[in-house]
């Protein structure tokens, strides 16, 4: 009796597991629609700008289907939820092998793009990267890997070039003689930047006199801003997150450590949250980023209608102005719909990735500024159609009266840089 | 320490092809059931269901792994990741940098993790209960930050990628299957060995270290060589599940594969399917790995993070109630219908209640 | 010169906070013999709450530890009878793994109901640090550091004298004899849980100001909670202070003179350090750790 019943009880045990995925076998069925596999950290330390970019996904996903979709279908979003690599992919395998999505998009973090794509690419399914900077995404030769934003390394480009260009001279030093400081956090994102910045400043012939990893999740910034306090730099260059950002300028503060000018880089001074969290002090601050708000000169005029709406209903929603990755990640999607999807002949991987290749699309054709070309040979190592956006803008913009103006390149600038060198804490 | 919830002595005759099985072993049901997963899952051929079966299976040899340090020696690891990560990282720094096949780079792993293992009982010899945990998990933690900022050797915070290029040598495959076939034979090992130790005399050693250790010392047994023998074994185990955990995912970062999470995960397969019996991590994987990996498939649609909450309330419930695991949920109910097995629950809770 | 004090001196003040923040973990470590691995969701709930009241109400973060402080102590209470209770006479597995999943629940609530946005509050003074000779330091800071030696102190008292903090004392050394000489144990945990969480609650008022408010914020302190604990000896309060000032210098001084790459490297290895050669911690009680715990 026993016995039988206990295998009964295990035998259970195995049918529930076998039901589980019986259930997997009932597929959602949104027929007509053209679907596509969102894939974002929603959770873990990661799921703030996850989120983020998530709504401004969905704005251009509303902005196309109100339009009348693409050739009459619409469009429809499938989420994954992708707090680190593993999770990712697994997430990726069952938006595409549950929900047979041609097309998967997203990803936020480095570790995240990496690990995705190559999932993709090995189920022959288009991926179409919004931010996710590593440069090896587009490295490998994958043949349906896209990545719209910048490679990790023109980041750091764009704020050593700035340097030189504009600040150099307002600081009334020459580039080789300022004292540059680059400090980064150690994990994929800091790691990629900072060797960007340091490439570059070989090439341009400056040295960096401190050049420190850290910790993003310290709790104690004083060892960190003492040393830089030190070290009396002209420029500071930080590459950080949003929190370890906050207790840095905070720090800062409580030091007396001035510099002269300060360029964070992405991440964590893009987010309007830091005005939130250190106020006024945000005035004066530099960001290498993604563009936020470019001069509405520089774009196409449909562009800049896309633009306008695109800000106004994100505002609705988050009740506050979008951040450098949530305007890349919305002109992503946006292009991918008015200008690759359309030429595509089909939805099939093949076609998708032909239209995305014979795409030429000039400087101001997405609203942060950018175009759309695709590399081909056209960096240095790279492999046959590697697949990274070699139009894809970046600049440096500056915070001035708590928001965000873009001062750099000129091209795309809508204010002028104003306070440089940055007055000290008691003036602030 | 954790006697209180194991099996007296575990009765078990290695792995026995029987309809109706003893405690541990295999029973012929089971391997019908197995079997018509992996078929009905070719027949469907779909890529999730596989993925998440090989993922179950993966994590139920790891957590075996884990429980023979954990769950028969009594040392209750939280820094078993860094285990895990040597084997992952040993077999990959090998491969792309030495042409190594992974074949063999995982034993050079096993090895190293196993002198970790080693070296790490040896260190906290000492302690016990909460300190042992709290000191493996500093010691994992360390290993983490080491491979973080170590990035000449570890590919650092961007990891290190194995090309998916095809070639048996290599351990790389375009279909599942073969991953399929090479985790199934890992777990089955990893359940064997466990039932193989339950049996030999060096498992009593280590049972009875675990559940008295001055009394152990009295019959002639050295604890502290049967606890260090325990741990370098699940090291070296748990770094072979590393490896091929690389060689089907193909990329590996620090922060996440030598995570607290990822040892968190062991520990927790183990005590919801039974600390300590060979079948318990085969059933808390059973549970614990679909059970997240369908809640965030169902649940992730609309509102982030709500299946997480729900997961972790399952996780107390599940915890609470079958506080023995799963595995022994099953064996009670077996008990509370068969004269002979509630005389031996009888037996057992006079002793544990004395 | 002024760099070295400075980093001692920012050190001393933090590892007084760290202390605040470990001090209600060390009470229920030692009292019931438990490692509460949701002690950082307490305290992000805890900074939450000191969040919305001030955001609220308009108080200073200080004020707002008379409502954050109680409403700890209830949540103590609850998590108490409904997780912590059902699992205190079982292995101690289990009651390691239910508040670990009571951790995950939490961090995720939290996601669902506050988003993942960072919260914060003004600063006192808009801001501007004190100066005391080459020094600096900020008001939150030192007012931080004086309520936790003020604390402290009122627990080291609390404990010596009073009668709950003797049942306390004794159910630290031996709990079956605590029980055998009629103190009621089981009474004892419970207030002993709550009020350990209500300390986490005068933590999260004191850490507001300090830090930003996010869902996983307890993640980038729990583990400095352990070593704290750990370090300064299980249920003793003048250790956990000890401990809490230790990584408080540890930090400072490594982030400076080696490298702040390396961050918590540097306490986990002093923590296995003092594990391998002191392991009942500095202020401990003798053979706790060998014995282990829950038996």
């Amino acid at each position: 009796m026993a016995r039988r019943l206990q295998a009964f009880l295990r035998a259970g045990s195995w049918v529930v597991f076998a039901a589980a995925f019986a259930c997997l076998q009932f597929k959602s069925a949104l027929a007509e629609d053209i679907k596509i596999g969102v894939l974002e950290p929603f959770t873990g330390p990661w799921a703030k700008n996850g989120n983020e970019s998530y709504v401004a996904m969905e704005i251009a996903r509303d902005m196309i289907n109100e339009k009348g979709g693409i050739r009459g279908d619409k469009i429809a979003f499938i989420r994954g939820d992708a707090p680190d690599p593993s999770a990712g992919k697994s997430e990726a395998e069952r938006i595409i092998s549950q929900n047979g999505v041609k097309l998967i998009t997203g990803t936020y973090a480095s570790p995240l793009g990496i690990a995705i794509s190559a999932e993709a690419e090995r189920q022959g399914v288009v991926h179409w990267e919004t931010i996710a900077s590593a440069d090896i995404i587009t490295k490998r030769g994958y043949k349906h890997v896209f990545q719209v934003g910048p490679a990790a390394s023109r980041y750091g480009t764009a704020a050593l070039d700035f340097t030189k260009e504009e600040l150099a001279s307002r600081l009334n030093k020459k580039f080789e003689d300022l004292r540059i400081a680059l400090l980064w956090e150690n994990r994929a994102f800091g790691t990629a930047v900072g060797n960007g910045v340091r490439a570059r400043a070989k090439d341009l012939g400056v040295n960096l006199i401190f050049d420190e990893g850290y910790d993003q999740f310290m709790t104690d910034m004083t060892p960190l801003v003492q040393k830089v306090k030190d070290a009396k730099a002209d420029v500071l260059i930080v590459i950080s997150f949003i929190n370890d950002t906050v207790l840095l300028h905070r720090k800062a503060k409580e030091l007396d450590f001035n510099a002269p000018a300060v360029i964070g880089v992405s991440a964590g001074h893009s987010v309007p949250d830091l005005k939130d969290s250190i106020g006024t002090a945000v005035n004066g601050l530099f960001v290498s980023d993604l563009p936020v708000l470019v001069n509405p000169a520089a774009l196409r005029p449909e562009v800049q209608a896309a633009s306008e709406e695109f800000n106004k209903r994100y505002e609705k929603v988050q009740h506050r102005v979008p951040a450098g990755h949530a305007v890349a990640s919305f002109a992503a999607l946006w292009t991918l719909f008015n200008d690759v999807l359309p030429k595509a002949k089909s939805i099939a991987p093949d076609d998708v990735r032909a239209a995305a290749l014979s795409m030429d699309l000039p400087p101001g054709s997405l609203i942060n500024g950018s175009g759309l070309k695709f590399s081909n040979f056209d960096l240095p190592n790279d492999p046959k159609d590697a697949g990274q956006n070699i139009r894809s803008s970046i600049g440096v913009w500056q915070w001035q009266n708590l928001a965000a103006r873009q001062v750099y390149p000129k091209n795309l600038a809508t204010n002028e840089i104003a306070m440089v060198p940055l007055p000290d804490w008691s003036k602030r | 320490m954790i006697a209180g919830q194991l099996p007296a002595v575990p009765r078990v005759h290695a792995i026995s092809f029987s309809i109706a099985p003893r405690r541990g072993a295999v029973s012929l049901v089971e391997i019908a059931v197995l079997a018509s997963c992996i078929i009905a899952a070719a027949v469907v051929s779909n890529r999730y269901a596989v993925d998440i079966m090989i993922r179950t299976f993966l994590w139920a040899g790891l957590a075996l792994a884990w429980n023979i340090a954990g769950g028969y020696a009594g040392l209750i690891s939280f820094g078993h990741a860094a285990f895990f990560g040597i084997g992952a990282y040993t077999s990959t720094i090998l491969l792309l940098n030495f042409g190594v096949p992974p074949w063999f780079g995982m034993f050079a792993g096993a090895l190293i993790a196993a002198c970790a293992g080693a070296l790490l009982t040896q260190v906290c010899a000492r302690l016990r209960g909460p300190f042992f945990i709290l000191s493996t998990l500093a010691a994992g933690e360390v290993v983490r930050i080491a491979a973080l900022n170590w990035r000449s050797l570890t590919g650092g915070p961007e990891g290190l990628e194995i090309p998916p290029v095809p070639n048996v040598a290599d351990m790389v495959f375009k279909s599942q299957w073969p991953y399929m076939a090479i985790i199934v034979g890992y777990m089955l090992a990893m359940f064997a060995l466990s039932a193989w130790i339950e049996q030999t005399r060096y498992g009593y050693y280590l049972f009875a270290t675990r559940d008295n250790e001055d009394g152990a010392s009295a019959i002639g047994i050295n604890p502290s060589h049967s606890r260090t023998a325990a741990m370098a074994l699940s090291a070296a185990t748990a770094a072979i599940g590393g490896t091929l955990f690389a060689q089907y995912f193909l990329y590996l970062d620090p922060t996440h594969v030598i995570s607290p999470d990822i040892s968190f995960q062991f520990a927790l397969i183990c005590a919801v399917g039974g600390l300590g019996t060979a079948s318990g991590p085969v059933f808390g994987a059973l549970i614990i790995v679909p059970l997240s990996e369908l809640l965030r498939g169902l649940l992730s649609q609309s509102t982030s993070g709500l299946h997480l909450v729900i997961y972790g309330i399952i996780v107390i419930v599940v915890i609470l109630y079958f506080p023995s695991g799963v595995s022994g949920a099953i064996g009670r109910a077996v008990s509370r219908f068969s004269p002979a097995g509630w005389f031996a629950a009888r037996v057992q809770a006079d002793k544990y209640d004395a | 010169m002024s760099t070295i004090l400075q980093l001692l001196v920012s050190g001393i003040m933090l590892g007084g906070i760290y202390a605040l923040m470990s001090i209600g973990l060390t009470l229920i470590f030692g009292v019931l013999k438990i490692v509460n691995f949701a002690h950082g969701e307490f305290l992000m709930l805890a900074m939450y709450a000191a969040w919305a009241v001030v955001s609220a109400t308009g108080m200073t973060s200080y004020t707002a530890m008379a409502v954050v402080t109680p409403l700890l102590f209830c949540f103590g209470l609850l998590v108490y009878l409904l997780i912590v209770r059902p699992g205190i006479e079982k292995p101690h597995l289990v009651v390691v793994f239910a508040t670990m999943g009571l951790s995950i629940a939490m961090q995720n609530l939290a996601l669902v109901a506050m988003t993942a946005d960072l919260r914060d509050v003004a600063p006192l003074f808009g801001g501007t640090p004190i100066k005391f000779g080459p020094l600096y330091f900020r008001v939150e800071l030192l007012l931080g550091f004086l309520i936790s030696i003020a604390i402290t102190l009122a627990l080291m008292i609390f404990v010596k004298r009073t009668y709950i903090g003797k049942a306390i004392r004794a159910t630290v050394q031996d709990r079956d004899a605590a029980m055998l000489m009629g103190i009621n144990v089981p009474r004892l945990f419970l207030l002993t849980f709550a009020g350990g969480s209500a300390l986490v609650g005068i933590a999260g008022c004191i850490m507001l100001p300090l830090y930003s408010t996010f869902p996983t914020v307890g993640l980038n302190f729990v583990l400095i909670a352990y070593v704290v604990v750990v370090l300064g000896g299980m249920g003793s309060m003048e250790g956990a202070f000890l401990g809490g000032i230790c990584i408080g210098i540890v930090q400072s001084l490594s982030g400076y003179y080696v490298a702040p790459a390396y961050g918590q490297m540097f306490y986990f290895l002093i923590f296995l350090l003092v594990m391998i050669f002191r392991p009942n911690g500095l202020l401990g009680q003798r053979g706790a750790a060998m014995v282990g715990i829950n038996e």
